[in-house]
């Protein structure tokens, strides 16, 4: 992805809150454009998601189903 | 091989991870309902995809499609109204473009973007989705004590119904997944909310005759008084797969939905949700969901 930035404008209200937030998040997040990057990309992904699983995710699928005693 | 989807894509509205925790520190600051057990596993239902393609609780346009033409606004196939009905007290101070949260047993459930808060009739309801209002019928009685309004929405599902039989609960994906990794290329679904008896068992049986695997997935949950506790039925098959059954060719679940006791349409949306777990084919019972008073059949 493209490393240049553009600026965006939020809520003051809102900014103190994900100030907040990053500020507890114990190093997680260094910056609120670090979490407003993060959240954004979560809910983008989230959009174009198909049905179609990751390897990852099917194998810790078929885990459960083994563990259960189906596969 | 697997039944593609109903509507083409499953369904996924579960919130996991960071924004799971996001979104519960969000609905602390919402507006409340609270929903009972048969809603707050609906709302399980549609994140879970088993109401595929549903997103949410429905909104005034696929409520009267379904109602009337058996098909949601966008023309898909659907045969009963899955809606969440609140009273005017509920939500009192809510409009249509807010989210509130849904709770279930005083704990954050889902989070709804409301998109419709619309009245039913109720009697035109069970006139069109049971084809009576006579009060002995359990589906009558049970959408008459409903409230009066109903709000439709997408959902973000945020926690699990806890379910009593977890060993056996699969959704959709993984029955999915199940049934490729089992090689199966056609599989039978096979609903009941009873024991099995032996006309069951034939059925079951000589669908096997002509499919790779059967499906059996009882329902769980609130049901008529006088029909089998979820208990029972659930030991009776262990049983009855355990020492009667080819077991590599049943996969046997449990689906936490209530019953309508909706003859056809219900039959019709069974058969959709068993679709959405994968099969490509569908057992229905004789008499079909039906009721019987003490001389006749309603």
């Amino acid at each position: 992805m493209s490393e240049e930035k553009v600026a965006i404008y939020i809520s003051k209200e809102l900014y103190e809150k994900a100030k907040k937030y990053v500020e507890e998040s114990e190093g997680e997040f260094k910056s609120v454009d670090d979490l407003v990057e993060f959240v954004l990309k979560e809910v983008l992904s989230e959009e174009v998601k198909e049905e179609v699983f990751t390897k990852e995710e099917e194998e810790k699928i078929k885990e459960r189903l083994r563990a259960l005693g189906y596969i | 091989m697997v039944s593609k989807p109903h509507g083409g894509k499953l369904v996924n509205r579960v919130v996991t991870g960071r924004r799971r925790e996001y979104l519960l520190e969000e609905a602390k600051e919402l507006h409340k309902i609270s929903v009972g057990e048969s809603l707050a596993a609906d709302a399980s239902n549609i994140a879970h995809g088993v109401y595929s393609p549903l997103e949410g609780f429905m909104v005034y346009d696929d409520f009267y499609h379904v109602l009337y033409d058996m098909r949601l606004a966008n023309d898909i196939p659907w045969t009963i109204p899955i809606v969440l009905d609140v009273s005017r007290g509920e939500i009192a101070g809510l409009k249509e473009g807010d989210d509130v949260a849904l709770t279930f047993r005083n704990n954050i459930l889902a989070i709804m973007e409301v998109e419709d808060i619309y009245k039913w009739d109720k009697k035109e309801y069970c006139k069109k989705v049971f084809k009576t209002t006579d009060t002995r019928h359990p589906g009558v009685v049970k959408t008459f004590h409903r409230k009066e309004l109903l709000i439709g929405g997408n959902i973000y599902l945020l926690s699990d119904v806890p379910e009593p039989f977890e060993r056996y609960r699969l959704w959709p994906i993984e029955t999915r997944i199940l049934f490729e990794a089992k090689k199966w290329r056609t599989t039978a679904g096979f609903q009941t909310r009873n024991v099995p008896h032996r006309g069951h068992e034939y059925v079951q049986k000589a669908a096997l005759t002509f499919v790779d695997g059967l499906f059996i997935n009882p329902l769980v949950g609130w049901k008529k008084p006088g029909d089998y506790k979820d208990e029972v039925i659930v030991k009776a098959y262990e049983a009855l797969i355990e020492n009667y059954y080819p077991r590599n060719s049943i996969v046997f679940s449990v689906l936490r939905m209530e019953m309508r006791y909706a003859g056809p349409r219900e039959a019709i949306l069974h058969a959709i949700v068993r679709k959405n777990f994968g099969c490509t084919h569908f057992i229905v019972g004789s008499m079909k969901h039906g009721i019987y008073s003490r001389s006749s059949q309603i």
